[in-house]
């Protein structure tokens, strides 16, 4: 608008001079134009310059009128209202996010589910398990997470059975030490802890003695501080996990201790605790040995207590496409001779695993497995095969034959194909 | 039953030396005073992208598939690291390195 006011000041000015000039030679002409002729050329002269004068202002007029629709075409404005819309829209989106944003808590639901079938040698085959393990997170800033899993599946009589895998508050005290409070997952070896969610368990089923109440813990109740250890600036990392809590509960079979519970009981019927840990040490990527200890005491209902300890050890490495671990532990009870079941009791399980990553997402997988039980129909020796295929990494089916070793005329010694869909998210 | 001490034991004293030489009993990182995001702080301030990476093929694999970045939003890998920092034994500054690696190619 400015340049608009400076051109019609040019010409205004143009037009004044114009006009000066013409009316200063008009003076200065000799006093002789007083005649009519002059006086009458004069006149017109003086006409026809207000009439140049008028055709200026009208184009004048015209062009300020041209100068402000260039400014303002009717085509701008229509932008201008998509542009407010969109603004508008923005506005609110972003005042959705900074919802979120500005949140010190993160909610997260993870988990997995799977879907199997199993028919043992002998008998028939079923779709046998649907099962589906929920983890929930909540997290505030970086200093809390409460972590939860459970467990629902189908039995066998098709009614749902829902159980508390895991319930703890985990406190971040430092970089290298979080406090876990609650129900956990049995810090003591490697696929308690971290193999056996469905979607990273490579074959459809644990280990034979990793299962519930076998040789391997399960679960406890109490307090444990977990961690990484300093290494500096090495490419060597350490972990570790300390406990303490209720410990295991002896079950009682005539004159046997049939089982250990393991299942992270939430009372201490001895009144004893049991101390354990694990520690972990990876001297190059992609390996880890651990070492595994827990020591206390543990009792049948109403009778005193007696020695528990734990001991176990494991590995795991990779290499390109070949995944290798393995796993011992053992769990010993103490002789009691005012017991029912006096004699010490000692059960113990290992495993060794290969898998293989094969071209267009297949993988190969062995397992042997061992476990030894003072009870001749527990004990099992199985190896089993296996072929998966990756529909994501998340996602893997899987069909496996186990070669299963046992007390003649048990479950135990049948041979069974297994096949297995599962989901981890 | 000695074989069972003296493990204890070890186990207990590794844990006094990691509490005596771990920086004090301050938090996990400082967190700025007027940061409310804190996956933003996380990612602005500590972590490193390329240790991240390295990190994320060495240790994830270690137990599992290895999860595509894109799987899960910056707030949910936020909370999938803590889960993870929990039960691999991973130390503070190794999870926000995976942090940081994850949120940026997500």
């Amino acid at each position: 608008m400015s340049g608009m006011h400076n051109k019609s000041k040019i010409v205004m000015t143009s037009l004044l001079l114009s006009f000066g000039l013409s009316a200063a030679a008009l003076a200065s002409e000799p006093l002789a134009t007083t005649n009519d002729e002059n006086y009458d050329t004069l006149k017109s002269e003086i006409n026809e310059l207000r009439d140049q004068i008028a055709i200026m202002q009208e184009l004048l007029k015209q062009q300020s009128i041209v100068l402000q629709n260039k400014v303002e075409p009717e085509v701008s404005k229509a932008e201008i209202k998509k542009l407010k819309k969109d603004v508008k829209k923005v506005a609110k989106l972003a005042k959705s996010a900074e919802e979120w944003k500005n949140t010190n808590s993160t909610v997260h639901l993870a988990g997995y589910a799977s879907v199997g079938f199993s028919k043992q040698a002998g008998a028939n085959g079923s779709f046998s398990q649907a099962q589906f393990s929920p983890i929930f997170h909540y997290q505030y800033k970086d200093k809390v997470l409460l972590e939860s899993e459970l467990e629902l599946k189908i039995l066998p009589d098709g009614s749902t059975s829902v159980g508390m895998e895991y319930l703890t508050i985990d406190l971040i005290l430092n970089d290298y030490m979080a406090l876990i409070a609650g129900k956990f997952i049995s810090p003591l070896g490697q696929f308690r802890q971290n193999i056996h969610p469905s979607w990273i368990n490579k074959l459809p089923s644990a280990p034979v003695g990793f299962g519930h109440d076998q040789a391997a813990p399960v679960a406890d109740t109490g307090i444990q501080l977990r961690g990484a250890i300093p290494m500096g600036d090495s490419d060597m990392r350490a972990n570790y996990a300390v406990y303490v809590s209720n410990g295991p509960e002896l079950i009682p079979e005539g004159s046997e201790i049939e089982e250990i519970a393991t299942e992270g009981v939430a009372r201490d019927q001895d009144g004893k605790k049991v101390y354990g840990g694990r520690v972990g040490f990876n001297p190059i990527a992609k390996m880890e040995i651990g070492l595994s200890v827990a020591s206390g005491q543990a009792a049948i209902a109403l009778e005193s207590a007696r020695s528990y300890n734990v001991l176990g050890a494991d590995f795991a490495y990779q290499w390109e496409k070949l995944d290798l671990r393995g796993e011992y532990v053992q769990q010993k009870v103490g002789a009691l001779s005012s017991s029912v079941a006096p004699e010490s009791w000692k059960w113990s399980s290992w495993y060794m695993q290969g898998a293989y990553k094969l071209p267009n997402n297949f993988e190969a997988v062995a397992r042997y497995s061992d476990y030894d039980s003072p009870h001749a129909s527990q004990d099992q020796r199985q190896l089993a095969i296996g072929l998966n295929y990756l529909f994501a990494p998340q996602v893997i089916t899987k069909i496996s034959y186990e070669f299963n070793d046992g007390l003649a005329g048990t479950s135990a010694a049948a041979n069974r194909i297994r096949a297995q869909i599962a989901y981890g998210f | 039953m000695r074989i069972y001490k003296i493990a204890y034991f070890a186990i207990a004293l590794t844990a006094l030396a990691i509490i005596a030489t771990s920086p004090g009993t301050a938090m996990a990182k400082d967190v700025k005073p007027d940061a409310k995001n804190n996956a933003e702080v996380v990612k602005d301030t500590k972590g490193d992208f390329v240790r991240g990476a390295k990190l994320w093929a060495n240790r994830c694999s270690a137990c599992h598939n290895m999860r595509d970045p894109k799987d899960l939003t910056d707030s949910e890998w936020e909370a999938t690291l803590m889960h993870m920092r929990i039960r691999a034994g991973l130390s503070g500054q190794d999870t926000r390195d995976i942090l940081v690696f994850l949120q940026k190619t997500n």
